[in-house]
């Protein structure tokens, strides 16, 4: 192939060849697998209040594009960014800027290969219906059933999904760990606004998929009112009345609902285009994250070197003459103090306000709200400093400066230590008021998650090397749990049922479990 | 103070890094030389414990290794080829933070005599973030140095340092290994030639030759040759022999070859340097 695209292609395949190298992709397709058994086997999905569709083809095909669109937009993200700053990691970037590549190309490139990623993770979600449905029994078997809601909703989906994460990494400050958290938000707002009657912007496809189940629904029961808000799961399908769907009529009307999802992917697009300047983000940004490069999320060298290197008037002869030291163990008092450093540096300058504005609200806000509201905000914010636990060594490269004659346990305590002392940080005053207060409840429910949240991040950290898994899992529990009331996942106990049902005592032997899983894992390094 | 490895193998899958390696190391700079993927850096990281060999056995006066690490972890010292560093700590507290780490204690004075040592002074305050690279291989060798390493392991440690730096580090080495051994990975050839009292030359993940500089240099003594040629000439000569350096010159390049007898009756014997004894041991 010649002409304009093949660059993006080049870029596209190499981009894709790194990741399918990598264990992610062995893990996907398991997890997808597990998802789908879970979702068309093992429950059953309830329209409205009243009822659920007979098992066709059609009918297991759209309830797993609906909610496997979900899962994919909510944790797609997190899945494929990183491309571009791998490239700055690696240096690859030095090589590529000054090449004739446009910028155009390179981030067309760079979205195609988290299209690619995406649409595999979609393939094996089709792939795996298809099973189910052997499983399951759904008689007569329409291709086109199958295929057509994870062609016409999931891929332009994910299309989108593959472009926010582009345009996120050509914008210095969403780079890191605060893009994962405002995407999340932002994709969760989507979804929600998605909902309405008429909402512009159906992202998931779910209006498009209940309205079409509405319409079946009325036909076969004249008795049906026509409100269908969404959808729930039940295990016990009894007391359902059961209706035929043939799938989405991908009428004109239809298609055009697509359309708006198609426009976001392009408009992020634009955006990434806009923002993107060639690896020379240094100051296009500094307002913002002016030291962003110091948690390492961005380039490391994006501050040129001093004028005033001295290397230029060293006098070669040398005499060595050192001071002595002494090697009978030394004290933990300097790694703590260089992990407190490490936790609370390098953050722009918003995360200071937030984090001044977290203490106020914690210690002025009416304790009620402190409970319910202000203090689990105020623990999204140590997320950073929490998911670089145990990933620092890997993404600073100093992994064999740090472990080559270190003492691994004295490394880890004082690296949970400062993780600790960070939700301390931002969080304190609420403690002090539940004391007060006799909240005795929320008392517990904050130190659990303030000891168990850092720990479990270690965890993930020194066992996967990432970031990612533990921002992912603390976005998604805090969702589920503190923001919608789900017990097991509350973990702060931020209501008073979550507490008297123990569930703090339970992330409290977390704690334990994780700090035991974390050492086991930082004796292996 | 000996260092022993003793029927060494590492291998990765059906690779094999490194097979059958023997060396017995005391003080002195023992220089470590080998082409690319020679099996140096593995070699390096087994003696510094960051790698186990999947056989053969290491000692440290006397103490297996595998069974005891902490034994020689606590006594040595290692700059990698390629590493990193904390960006928003300075250099001051990035080596407070790795001594701590490391059990060392009362490393005040230390740490200024090694920013001294690495004409780091003036920037000891400064985050690393900010660093160049030949700075922050300066704060590498620093931290190689800190807790007084008996065993200091230093993989290609004068990459990105001027040449000034160069010099500077490579009479640092000199003087530390007077009373503790340095093993020193490199390619190039004239660090080693002036600081090495051993050289180990690894090929193929086997060693070659472990000698003074002196014996291998005796080795070519009388294999050392240089003419000059025309330039149509050059071609035919760089096919068949080992040629160590060739020089423009106003009658046509005067190439300098290893060859057991005299290429031509034109050419003149030649005083052997240690890059001579090197093309020649790994092109045997």
């Amino acid at each position: 192939m010649t002409g304009p695209l093949r660059p993006v292609l080049a870029v596209a395949l190499a981009d894709l060849r790194e990741r399918s190298r990598s264990t992610t992709f062995l893990v996907v397709p398991l997890l997808v697998a597990y998802f789908v058994k879970i979702v068309t086997v093992d429950s059953t999905l309830v329209v409205g209040t009243d009822y659920t569709g007979r098992p066709t083809i059609a009918w297991l095909a759209g309830m797993t594009t609906v909610i496997g669109t979900t899962v994919l937009v909510l944790f797609g993200f997190s899945l494929v960014k990183g491309s571009i700053g791998r490239d700055l990691e690696t240096g690859v970037s030095e090589l590529i800027a000054p090449s004739s590549l446009s910028n155009g190309q390179y981030l067309l490139g760079k979205w195609l290969s988290n299209v690619a990623v995406l649409a595999f993770g979609t393939l094996v979600l089709l792939a795996s219906t298809g099973v189910a449905a052997l499983f399951v029994g759904v008689g007569a078997f329409d291709p086109w059933a199958l295929v057509s809601p994870f062609l016409l909703i999931t891929l332009p989906a994910v299309a989108a999904v593959a472009a926010v994460a582009v345009c996120f990494e050509t914008i210095g400050p969403l780079r890191g760990t605060a893009g994962t958290v405002i995407y999340f938000l932002l994709a969760l707002t989507a979804i929600v606004a998605g909902i309405a009657p008429d909402a512009p912007l159906d992202l998931v496809g779910l209006a498009v998929v209940r309205d079409s189940m509405a319409q079946s629904i009325a036909a076969q029961y004249p008795a049906f009112d026509g409100s269908v808000f969404g959808f729930t799961y039940t295990d016990d399908p009894g007391g359902l009345a059961e209706f035929t769907w043939a799938g989405i009529a991908w009428t004109g009307a239809r298609l055009v609902t697509r359309l708006p999802v198609l426009a976001a992917a392009c408009g992020f697009l634009g955006v990434a285009w806009l923002a993107f300047d060639r690896f020379d983000d240094a100051t296009r940004w500094s307002f913002l994250s002016r030291s962003e490069s110091d948690r390492g999320t961005a380039d490391d060298e994006v501050e040129p070197p001093t004028a005033d290197d001295p290397s230029t008037t060293a006098d070669p002869s040398v005499d060595v003459d050192l001071a002595p030291v002494s090697r009978d163990g030394g004290s933990t008092g300097p790694v703590l103090l260089a992990e407190l450093r490490m936790a609370v540096r390098g953050y722009p300058r918003w995360w200071y306000a937030a984090a001044a504005l977290a203490v106020l609200a914690t210690a002025v806000a009416p304790i009620g709200v402190v409970r319910t509201l202000v203090v689990p905000l105020a623990l999204l914010l140590p997320l950073s400093a929490w998911s670089a636990l145990g990933t620092r060594e890997r993404r600073h490269r100093t992994t064999e400066l740090v472990f080559v004659g270190s003492r691994p346990t004295r490394l880890l305590g004082a690296t949970y230590a400062s993780g600790v002392a960070i939700g301390l940080l931002v969080s304190v005053p609420a403690a002090v008021r539940f004391a007060l207060s006799g909240m005795d409840g929320a008392l517990v429910g904050w130190l659990a998650a303030v000891l168990s949240l850092p720990a479990i991040a270690l965890a993930l950290g020194v066992w996967t090397g990432r970031s990612k898994s533990f921002e992912i899992a603390y976005l998604t529990a805090w969702y589920l749990g503190p923001v919608n009331g789900l017990g097991a996942l509350d973990y702060v106990a931020a209501r008073p049922s979550t507490a008297s049902a123990g569930i703090p005592v339970v992330y409290l032997a977390l704690t334990v479990v994780a700090l035991g899983v974390a050492l086991v894992g930082r004796r292996r390094q | 103070m000996q260092f022993e490895l003793d029927g060494i193998e590492k291998r990765y899958g059906d690779e094999h890094a490194l097979r059958d390696v023997d060396l017995v190391l005391e003080p002195g700079v023992v220089g470590l030389l080998g082409p690319n993927g020679a099996g140096k850096s593995t070699l390096m990281r087994i003696v510094t414990t960051v790698l186990q060999p999947t056989d053969g056995r290491v000692r440290w006066n006397g103490t297996d290794v595998r069974e005891e690490p902490r034994a020689i972890r606590d006594s040595v010292g290692y700059l990698p080829q390629s590493f990193g560093v904390y960006p928003s700590l300075t250099a001051r507290e990035f080596l407070r933070y790795l001594a701590a780490i490391r059990g060392v204690s009362n490393v005040g004075e230390r740490i200024d005599d090694l920013l001294a040592l690495v004409n780091l002074e003036a920037a000891a305050d400064r985050r690393l973030g900010g660093f160049s690279g030949g700075m922050r291989q300066r704060v590498g060798i620093a931290q190689a140095l800190l807790a007084d390493p008996d065993l200091l392991v230093v993989d290609e440690p004068t990459v990105g340092l001027d040449p000034t730096e160069r010099v500077r580090f490579r009479n640092v080495l000199a003087e530390l290994a007077e009373d503790r051994i340095v093993v020193l990975s490199t390619h190039i050839v004239s660090d080693v030639e002036v600081t090495a009292s051993d050289i180990v030359l690894l090929h193929d993940g086997r060693v070659l030759a472990h000698e003074s500089p002196a014996a291998l240099l005796d080795g070519v003594a009388g294999s050392v040759w240089e003419w000059t040629v025309g330039d149509d000439d050059l071609a035919a000569v760089k096919r068949e022999y080992t040629i160590s350096g060739t020089a423009r010159r106003s009658d046509g390049v005067a190439v300098r070859v290893v060859s057991a007898s005299r290429p031509t009756p034109a050419a003149e014997p030649a005083e052997p340097t240690l890059e001579d004894a090197y093309l020649d041991a790994i092109g045997r």
